[in-house]
């Protein structure tokens, strides 16, 4: 039985969690913050929820989630600048709120803006300091496995 | 909220690049009938900006943003700013700038919670900036 429950439990978060894709739209709707180039709103280990709507058109202004094409780690600036043709094509620029330039250097060799693909989504709204527990997952693996263990312990301990 | 400018534009390499001066008068605390402040128990900051927004032969829409400032929870809600430079570079993504008659100046601001939903709003009033239809060759920027 505990292994249904335990089975449960995964499922239904999963659930939860590709609902939540299809609903925003975003092949990652929630994010850590991983640098302070968004301060002072935000911080490391802030929790994003983002949108990716199709029909969301991109703003100046806004805060938007990309990765750039090759690297892994999406990063998460603002707007600067836009330019949208016709057809509804856009070439955007973007900046860290705290970075004294834009992002130009960051992007890849010979690139020059971003492009709708390169969008992962567009903050909508804040938690902070909860993705704290990822990042720590992350740097100290030993943290990870101890919080593993524990939520096993917790859930063989609430099923009796 | 008022905006004042003056311009005129220069060529870099081969996009049109535009020069704008503006004043700022904002008054953050909106007093009408009741006096309900934009900063709230919830509200962290407001990240403001200054966008231009026009449409070239190129692209049919551009928006560039010209200036920003983060104003946080109990910084003087009030500005008055004069003869402000552009903070950044007001770039055209070709020649759309020259003798473009309908640039519009808005004011906006993120607003940032301690937590939650992140709005976007835009000041209402807003200015029309026209550029002259020649280059100015002589930098006294």
């Amino acid at each position: 039985y505990q292994v249904l429950n335990f089975g449960m439990i995964v499922s239904s978060a999963l659930m939860i969690w590709k609902g939540l894709m299809v609903v925003t739209g975003s092949e990652s709707p929630i994010v850590v913050v991983l640098s302070g180039s968004m301060e002072p709103a935000f911080h490391r280990g802030d929790l994003l929820f983002l949108t990716n709507r199709i029909e969301d058109p991109i703003r100046v202004g806004e805060i938007v989630v990309f990765r750039i094409e090759g690297r892994e780690i999406p990063i998460v600036h603002r707007v600067l600048k836009i330019h949208e043709k016709q057809n509804g094509d856009i070439k955007f620029l973007t900046k860290g709120d705290n970075n004294a330039v834009d992002d130009r250097g960051l992007y890849k060799r010979g690139q020059h803006w971003l492009e709708k693909k390169d969008v992962v989504g567009r903050a909508r709204g804040f938690v902070p300091y909860i993705g704290i527990v990822t990042i720590l997952m992350n740097d100290y693996p030993k943290f990870k496995y101890a919080v593993l263990f524990l939520l096993g312990l917790f859930v063989l301990v609430h099923r009796e | 909220l008022r905006k004042n400018v003056e311009d005129f534009t220069g060529p870099r390499e081969r996009s049109d690049l535009g020069f704008v001066t503006f004043d700022v008068t904002a008054d953050i605390l909106n007093g009408k009938n009741n006096f309900c402040s934009i900063f709230d128990w919830n509200v962290k900051q407001l990240f403001l900006y200054l966008s231009a927004e026009y449409s070239t032969k190129n692209n049919a829409l551009n928006q560039v943003v010209l200036w920003d400032k983060i104003m946080l929870r109990g910084d003087n809600p009030r500005l008055f700013l004069k003869d402000m430079k552009s903070k950044y570079f007001f770039f055209d993504d070709g020649n759309g700038l020259k003798g473009n008659r309908n640039v519009t100046l808005t004011l906006s601001w993120n607003v940032v919670p301690n937590a939650g939903i992140l709005p976007l709003v835009t000041g209402s009033g807003h200015v029309s900036v026209p550029f002259p239809d020649t280059y100015e060759t002589t930098k006294s920027y």
